[in-house]
C-alpha cells in the first residue's frame, strides 16, 4: 500500500468530509503547486479553474504568502483579542484604504470565515438600528452556520429550517426591472421602521453567477437610504478582484454601509473573514457595547496573512489583471458556447463564469470524471459549470483550461 | 539604378497614413471620377462580375479603402475575407517585394524552391496543433502533407480528385448551403445559391446533397436512399458556413460526420477557405469544434490576398503517385512569400486579436442591434461574423447603406450580412463599424 492510499485511507476512517455523504468524498492530496497549477501525489499537473474553494485568488505557492506566513509564526505570538501588534493595525488600514470610498473613516473586524464576518455584520447592524428584521435575496448564499444558511436562498439550507427568525425573502431577478422597485414592494410590505439590513451578494455566487446589470447598486442604495436601512454587501466570494474590481459593488461606485469578505482576503493561505463598517456606524459603537467576538480574533497569522495578501494583489496589479483576463476569458466562454447548443447560456464578469447546461443527473456525474481524468479543478452545482481561475492565471493556462472544459463536456454530450 | 528611379516617383502619403484614417465620405457616392472610370470599364468587363456596389478602389491599407475621389471606406468585408493581415500590411509588402526580385516562377510541380517545403511544413505543424488540441495522442497523429494552389476552388479540386483516387470511390457528400467554388468539380458542390449552377449542367456525376447542420440527414436521405455509403469517397463540408450565411453549426454536427467517415471509409475533407487561417480566431475553424478532417483546404487569408490554395491530407491518404496531379502556376514563390508572412503574423497575435475584437465586435452588434425590428441573429466565431436580417430586400438594403455611409460589408446566406474584417483591426475600429451598421440598420427600418 503507498503513502498516498495509507494517507486517504486514514482520512476515510477518521476525518469527515464535508457537503457529501463519506461514501462518496473524493479526496486529493496536494503536494505542492505555482500559479494557477498544482500537483497532486500520484505526479499529476492540475489547472485550477475553481481557485480551490473560490479563495485561492492569489493561486498555489506564493512566495509572498508564505514568507509573510513563516515570519508571523516565528513571532509566536498567541491569540489574543484585545492584543497590539503591527500587522493587526496594518491588515485593518490596507482593508479601509482598498475599500469602497464611504467606508474611509470607518473601522474593521477581523474573524475567521465569510459566513462569520456575514454573522457579525447582522449583528452590528440589529445592534445599530435596534430592528430586526434582514432582507436577504431568495436566490444567494451567506454561509454554512445555522443563521447564515437561514438568511440564505440556498437548498442547503432545507435540512435546518425554521431557522433565525426575521429573515425577509426577496425574490430578486435583476433582469427586466433591475430590482430596486421591488426592493421598495417588499420594504413597504415589511415597514422599512422594522427592517435593520438588506443583505446582498456583490455577485450572486455559488447559486448561478448573476451578474447585476449597471445601475442596479445605485438604485438599491437610494432605496435603502430613503428608508433609513442598511445596505450590507456580501463580497466573500465577489471580492478582491475576482470580477475586475476590488469589490463587485465598485462596478457601480456605491457604499454600502457593512461590507463583509473573507476567501481572497488570505487568498487560502490562513483562515480569514472580515466586516468593514462606515464611520456612521464606527462613532455608534464608540459609545455603544459591540456585543461582538471570538477568541482567534485578529489572529496573527490572519492578520499577516490579510497583510501580505492585499499587498500582493496591488504590487502584482492583479485588479486590473483580472478586468483583461476576464475579457479574454468572456471571449473563450461564449466562443465554446457558439458550437455547443447544450451550453445554455454564459454568465459572469471578470474571472467569475457559470456554464449553464443542459444537463440530467446522470451528465453531471460523468462529466465529473471526464473533468478528473483531465486533471481540471473547477466547481459544478445542479445544471451548472463554474469558471473562477486564480487572478495570477496566465494566458496559457486560462486557454488550456478552457480547452479542457470543452473536451470534457464533448465527451459527456457529444461524444465521438 | 534603382534608387534614383525610386527618388524620381511623385511622393505620395505612405500606407501609415490611410491606415490611421478614419471614415470620411467627401463625395456622394459614387463620387464623379468613379462614376466615369466604372462606366468606361463595364463595356469591356465580363458582365458576369457582380460588382456589389459602385466602388472603384485607389488604393487600401490596414483596415481602410480609399477610391479614386478621396472617400475613405472601413472594410469589414476584407476582399471576402482574404485581407487577413490588413490591406498592404509592411511585412507581407516587404516579404513579396523580397521575394520578387529574387524568383517569380519556376513552377513547383516540376522543380524546387525552398519556399514550398518551408510552407508545407509549417502549415503540417499548424495542423499537428489541430490533433493536439482534439485529444489525439501524440502517437495516433498522422503527419500532414500538402499541394499547393493558386486558388480555393483549385484546392476542393484537389481534394476530389485525391478521395477519389485513393478510396477508387466515386461519389461525393456535400451540403445544402455550401459554397466550394466556381470550377466545375468545386462547383457540383456548391449549393449556396442555384443561380451559381444555373445553365452550367451537366455537373459532376455522383455528387449529392445533404442538409447542413445534420449529420443524420447523410444517413437518412443519401445512405439509405440514394447512394451507399460504400461508394462514396468524401464528404466536403465548410465547418462554418461561408457564402452559404455564416453559420455556426452544433459541435455533433461535425462530430457526427467524422463517426460516419470513420464507419464508413469516406474520407472527412474540410473546406476551410474562408474560415481558415485565423478568421474564426484559430487557426482551423475545426479547433472550435475539436474534429479532424482528414484533409483541409485552404486559401482567401493564405497569402493575405495573393492568390494562393492548399490541400492538405494526412499522410496515409497521400497515396497519388508523381505525375497524377500538379499545376503549373500553384504555389508561386512570390505568394508563398506572403503566406510565410500572413503566418508569422497570425501567431505573433492576430489570432489573439481576433479572439478579442472578435468578442468585442460581436458583443457591441447584439446590444446595438437589439431591438431593431429588421435584425433577426448574430452568429459567429471570431472575426467571421453573420447578422441575419428579416428579409433578402433588408438585407441588401442595409449593406447599400453601410456603402454610402462608408462602410464595406457583403451579404452571404438568403438574407445575411457578413462581417469579416481584416483580422488587425481594433476596438476603436470595431465600435465605429458597429455604429455605422447600426445606423444603416435603423435607415433601412424605418
Amino acid at each position: 500500500m503507498s503513502a498516498a492510499d495509507d494517507l486517504a485511507g486514514r482520512h476515510r476512517a477518521n476525518v469527515l468530509y464535508t457537503w457529501t455523504a463519506q461514501r462518496d468524498a473524493v479526496p486529493m492530496e496536494i503536494v505542492s503547486g505555482r500559479g494557477a497549477r498544482f500537483q497532486t501525489a500520484d505526479g499529476a499537473s492540475w489547472i485550477d479553474f475553481g481557485s480551490m474553494v473560490w479563495n485561492a485568488a492569489l493561486g498555489h505557492g506564493h512566495e509572498g504568502m508564505k514568507r509573510a506566513l513563516v515570519s508571523a509564526a516565528e513571532r509566536g505570538l498567541v491569540a489574543l483579542p484585545s492584543s497590539v501588534f503591527a500587522d493587526k493595525a496594518r491588515a485593518a488600514e490596507l482593508l479601509l484604504e482598498v475599500a469602497p470610498e464611504g467606508l474611509r473613516g470607518g473601522k474593521a473586524f477581523l474573524c475567521l470565515s465569510g459566513a462569520e464576518a456575514n454573522e457579525n455584520a447582522v449583528k452590528m447592524a440589529r445592534l445599530a438600528t435596534g430592528k430586526r428584521k434582514i432582507v436577504y435575496r431568495s436566490r444567494s448564499y451567506h454561509g454554512a452556520t445555522l443563521a447564515m444558511l437561514s438568511l440564505s436562498g440556498d437548498p442547503r439550507r432545507a435540512p435546518f429550517d425554521p431557522g433565525l427568525p426575521g429573515g425577509v425573502p426577496w425574490n430578486d431577478p435583476y433582469s427586466a426591472d433591475p430590482g430596486a422597485g421591488d426592493l421598495e414592494r417588499v420594504l413597504a410590505r415589511e415597514d422599512p421602521q422594522t427592517v435593520a439590513a438588506v443583505l446582498l451578494e456583490g455577485v450572486v455566487g455559488a447559486n448561478g453567477v448573476y451578474v447585476p446589470p449597471p445601475g442596479y447598486w445605485k438604485r438599491v442604495r437610494e432605496v435603502c437610504d430613503r428608508h433609513r436601512v442598511l445596505l450590507i454587501v456580501d463580497e466573500v466570494l465577489s471580492g478582491f478582484g475576482r470580477t475586475g474590481r476590488w469589490f463587485a459593488i465598485d462596478h457601480d461606485e456605491v457604499s454600502p454601509d457593512i461590507l463583509t469578505c473573507a476567501k481572497g482576503l488570505t487568498a487560502g493561505y490562513a483562515p480569514g473573514g472580515a466586516v468593514v463598517i462606515g464611520p456612521a456606524l464606527a462613532q455608534h459603537f464608540e459609545d455603544h457595547v459591540l456585543s461582538c467576538g471570538l477568541t482567534a480574533y485578529a489572529h496573527p497569522l490572519t492578520c499577516a496573512a490579510i497583510v501580505a495578501a492585499i499587498e500582493a494583489y496591488r504590487r502584482e496589479g492583479l485588479v486590473e489583471r483580472a478586468e483583461r483576463l476576464g475579457d479574454e476569458l468572456e471571449v473563450q466562454l461564449r466562443t465554446l458556447a457558439e458550437t455547443r447548443l447544450y451550453v445554455r447560456e454564459v454568465r459572469g464578469v471578470g474571472l467569475l463564469w457559470a456554464l449553464e447546461l443542459d444537463a440530467r443527473a446522470a451528465q453531471t456525474k460523468q462529466l465529473a470524471e471526464e473533468l478528473r481524468a483531465r486533471h481540471l479543478h473547477l466547481h459544478k452545482r445542479d445544471t451548472m459549470v463554474f469558471v473562477a481561475p486564480p487572478l495570477v492565471i496566465d494566458e496559457a493556462d486560462l486557454r488550456a483550461g478552457v480547452t479542457a472544459l470543452g473536451q470534457a463536456l464533448d465527451a459527456v454530450w457529444s461524444p465521438r | 539604378m534603382s534608387a534614383p528611379a525610386k527618388a524620381s516617383r511623385p511622393p505620395r502619403p505612405g500606407p501609415g497614413d490611410l491606415a490611421s484614417r478614419k471614415v470620411q465620405v467627401v463625395t456622394e457616392l459614387p463620387g464623379p471620377r468613379a462614376r466615369e472610370m466604372i462606366a468606361s470599364a463595364m463595356t469591356v468587363m465580363s458582365p458576369s462580375l457582380i460588382h456589389v456596389y459602385p466602388l472603384m478602389v485607389e488604393r487600401a491599407a490596414g483596415c481602410m479603402v480609399e477610391d479614386v475621389d478621396g472617400n475613405v471606406f472601413l472594410d469589414c468585408q476584407a476582399g471576402v475575407a482574404t485581407a487577413s493581415t490588413g490591406h498592404c500590411h509592411p511585412r507581407v509588402a516587404a516579404a513579396i517585394q523580397e521575394q520578387a526580385e529574387r524568383l517569380i516562377h519556376i513552377c513547383g510541380t516540376d522543380f524546387h524552391y525552398p519556399g514550398y517545403g518551408a510552407l508545407c511544413a509549417k502549415l503540417g505543424a499548424l495542423a499537428g496543433r489541430l490533433q493536439e488540441k482534439a485529444g489525439v495522442p501524440a502517437d495516433q497523429r498522422d503527419g500532414w502533407q500538402t499541394f499547393l494552389t493558386n486558388s480555393g476552388t483549385e484546392g476542393v479540386e484537389a481534394a476530389i480528385k485525391i478521395a477519389r483516387h485513393h478510396t477508387k470511390r466515386a461519389h461525393l457528400i456535400a451540403f445544402r448551403g455550401g459554397f466550394h467554388g466556381r470550377s466545375m468539380g468545386s462547383l457540383s458542390l456548391t449549393a449556396s445559391k442555384s443561380k451559381y449552377r444555373k445553365h452550367f449542367g451537366p455537373l459532376l456525376a455522383g455528387v449529392h446533397h445533404a442538409t447542413y447542420g445534420d449529420a443524420g440527414s447523410v444517413e437518412r436521405e443519401l445512405f439509405s436512399r440514394t447512394v451507399g455509403a460504400e461508394e462514396v469517397a468524401a464528404i466536403v463540408v465548410e465547418p462554418v458556413l461561408g457564402e452559404g450565411g455564416y453559420v455556426v453549426p452544433p459541435r455533433e454536427f461535425l462530430t457526427g460526420l467524422r463517426a460516419l467517415c470513420d464507419k464508413h471509409g469516406i474520407l472527412l475533407v474540410f473546406d476551410e477557405v474562408q474560415s481558415g487561417m485565423g478568421r474564426t480566431g484559430t487557426i482551423f475553424a475545426a479547433e472550435h469544434f475539436g474534429v479532424v478532417p482528414d484533409v483541409i483546404v485552404l486559401a482567401k487569408g493564405l497569402a493575405s490576398g495573393m492568390p494562393l490554395g492548399a490541400m492538405m491530407a494526412q499522410k496515409r491518404f497521400m497515396t497519388w503517385p508523381s505525375g497524377s496531379h500538379g499545376s503549373t502556376c500553384g504555389g508561386n514563390p512570390v505568394c508563398i512569400a506572403a503566406a510565410l508572412a500572413t503566418i508569422e503574423l497570425l501567431e505573433e497575435g492576430l489570432l489573439a486579436n481576433t479572439q478579442k475584437v472578435g468578442g468585442v465586435l460581436k458583443q457591441l452588434l447584439e446590444s446595438k442591434l437589439r431591438g431593431v425590428p429588421s435584425v433577426e441573429e448574430v452568429r459567429g466565431l471570431g472575426l467571421m461574423i453573420g447578422v441575419e436580417m428579416k428579409t433578402n430586400h433588408l438585407a441588401g438594403a442595409v449593406a447599400d447603406a453601410c456603402y454610402q455611409r462608408g462602410l464595406l460589408v457583403l451579404e452571404c446566406g438568403e438574407k445575411a450580412i457578413r462581417l469579416s474584417p481584416p483580422l488587425i483591426i481594433d476596438e476603436t475600429q470595431a465600435a465605429e463599424a458597429v455604429e455605422i451598421f447600426a445606423a444603416a440598420c435603423r435607415t433601412v427600418a424605418a
